[in-house]
């Protein structure tokens, strides 16, 4: 079952840095489970979470290799967001800062995120039903 | 006045300006707002019967509501018997419950 309502999320925070991205991503998954439409929209270090070439790696102190070790990887949970929205039926938009995007090379995204700038940000939360802004500790 | 929810992510006694939060939710209350402080991630270590943050207990006393979020907990080996008294367990969604209801939040 859909739900009108539309939330958006303002992301920050770099992936393998913070307990935040997690939490974020939990939250977004809440939302898009009871039906929401979301916005997402990542600024500075965030436009790395959808970063396509992310790799997982072996650990070495752990003695396993990279299967093993099954390092997660921020990109798939955008991916897994992505594909939850789509089976839910609703809107889903993560929307990369391209200033932020350029000052890093962070442009090889994954299919699904789209470039964008503060432009977006100001029309996502203008359109609605609420905005969290998420910022860097 | 709308509600406001405060998500306090940082260890209370580590982080001194979390009083801020703490500070602007009594205000709120008592202006007429529902409100609420959300505990997650390091948040929740504050929230213990042993190590209760001293800006805490007042606001609990005043009727803000306190919540711990249960996967925090759980990470941190944090058994929500040993709660402090008025800190209850609560989900994440708790969060999308007070965006869905048009509240502001914060996120600290």
């Amino acid at each position: 079952m859909t739900n009108q309502k539309t939330l958006t999320f303002v992301l920050m925070d770099a992936p393998f840095e913070s307990s935040r991205t997690a939490t974020a991503m939990r939250l977004v998954d809440i939302a898009l489970g009871r039906g929401l439409n979301v916005n997402v929209f990542a600024y500075e270090g965030a436009v790395f979470l959808p970063f396509a070439p992310q790799k997982a790696h072996p650990n070495a102190v752990h003695g396993r290799d990279a299967e093993e070790e099954d390092h997660p990887l921020p990109r798939e949970w955008v991916a897994s967001l992505i594909s939850k929205a789509a089976r839910m039926g609703v809107a889903f938009d993560w929307v990369n800062c391209g200033l932020c995007v350029d000052e890093r090379g962070a442009g090889e995204a994954i299919e699904g995120v789209r470039r964008g700038s503060p432009a977006d940000l100001w029309a996502m939360a203008s359109s609605s039903h609420n905005t969290l802004v998420i910022p860097t500790d | 006045m709308k509600d406001i929810m405060v998500v306090e992510t940082r260890d209370l006694i580590e982080v001194r300006d979390v009083e801020w939060g703490a500070g602007l939710l009594a205000n709120a209350q008592s202006s007429g707002s529902t409100t609420c402080m959300m505990l997650a991630e390091n948040g929740v270590f504050a929230a213990r019967k042993e190590a209760l943050a001293s800006c805490l207990l007042p606001l609990i006393d005043d009727g803000v509501t306190v919540l711990a979020d249960r996967f925090a907990l759980r990470e941190r080996g944090i058994p929500e018997t040993d709660l402090a008294r008025g800190v209850a367990p609560a989900d994440l969604s708790v969060v999308v419950d007070w965006l869905e209801a048009g509240a502001s939040v914060l996120w600290r």
